[in-house]
């Protein structure tokens, strides 16, 4: 009986938990249940299949599964999740044709990661400073801590440059 | 309900297992196809969720039965999956059944024996407390 009755193999018990992070869903009966762990298996296997046919026929890339979801209908739901991969080149050049130059140089020049790394420092200095002078002004020592700040950036670009000639 | 973030992923060795036997021996699965693989079914998971509380919902009813899902899986284009899932809830259902008989069936023998050391000894308290906790976590 076993053999024939194919057994569920994705935990229920986590299909249930997604299912009931959907707002509008409380209470799911077992038999339901089963169903939708039931068709995510036939889903995942179909996809798989689809995607096989989408190109080398003895590898399974990323490519091949965004291919079948940009391309089937009913599969609309996934284009996001899964997207074309596409590289910078042609992302700039995307930008390029339909007029949007903005978005790529704001997007390098966003510095929201940099002033993190060098509020940490900061801090790591002051501590270091209390340490080392008992009883300093403190407005001074603000001062000071922003005047080493800037010069160990330029230190840095600086450094950089240095690694970049000897490359 | 959901603590973690990682708790609306579905595990990817089971993903993995079940691309693995739905294609041909000696075809590879890259990870990165993997894991996409593995967010496209939760993300089909909440997908057919919806579109079943829908159908639900159109029918004035607020929980989700089976044959909602099955409806849900027309209404979004998945009929191929409609006639092998009636199957397996068919065996579902069986399994249910048998599952529940069965646990009928423990707890009879159990209550039996219970009694049966009931009346053989006189300090039954605290057997019968752990008996009755087997019987709790056995019907989960």
């Amino acid at each position: 009986m076993s053999g024939k009755m194919k057994e569920l193999q994705l935990p229920i018990s986590r299909v249930k938990t997604i299912m009931k992070s959907s707002p509008d869903v409380d209470s799911v009966p077992q038999d339901s249940l089963a169903v939708v762990t039931k068709a995510t298996e036939l889903f995942i296997q179909n996809l798989a299949r689809e995607a096989l046919k989408n190109g080398d026929t003895s590898k399974v890339d990323y490519s091949d599964v965004a291919k079948v979801v940009q391309s089937k209908g009913n599969l609309f739901f996934l284009r996001e999740i899964i997207p074309k991969k596409i590289t910078v080149r042609e992302y700039k050049e995307i930008m390029k044709k339909e007029g949007i130059t903005d978005i790529i140089s704001s997007s390098e020049s966003s510095d929201d990661e940099e002033d993190d790394e060098e509020g940490g420092e900061e801090e790591e200095e002051e501590i270091e400073d209390d340490d080392n002078d008992n009883e300093g002004v403190e407005d001074e020592e603000d001062e000071d801590e922003e005047e080493v700040d800037e010069e160990e950036d330029e230190e840095e670009e600086e450094d950089e440059d240095e690694d970049d000639a000897q490359r | 309900m959901a603590e973690r973030v990682e708790d609306l992923n579905l595990p990817n060795a089971v993903v993995s297992r079940l691309i693995k036997d739905s294609l041909p021996d000696g075809v590879s699965v890259s990870k990165e196809a993997r894991l996409a693989l593995a967010k496209a079914a939760s993300i089909f998971v909440l997908f057919l969720t919806s579109a079943s509380n829908n159908v639900a919902t159109k029918n004035n009813k607020k929980t989700i039965s089976a044959q909602d899902v099955l409806l849900a899986l027309q209404d979004t284009d998945f009929e191929g999956f409609i006639e092998p899932l009636r199957e397996s809830l068919d065996n579902f259902k069986k399994a249910q059944k048998e599952k529940k008989d069965a646990n009928a069936e423990k707890r009879k023998s159990k209550s039996k024996e219970e009694e049966e050391r009931r009346s053989s000894t006189n300090a039954p308290d605290g057997d019968s407390d752990s008996a009755s906790a087997v019987m709790i976590s056995d019907d989960d």
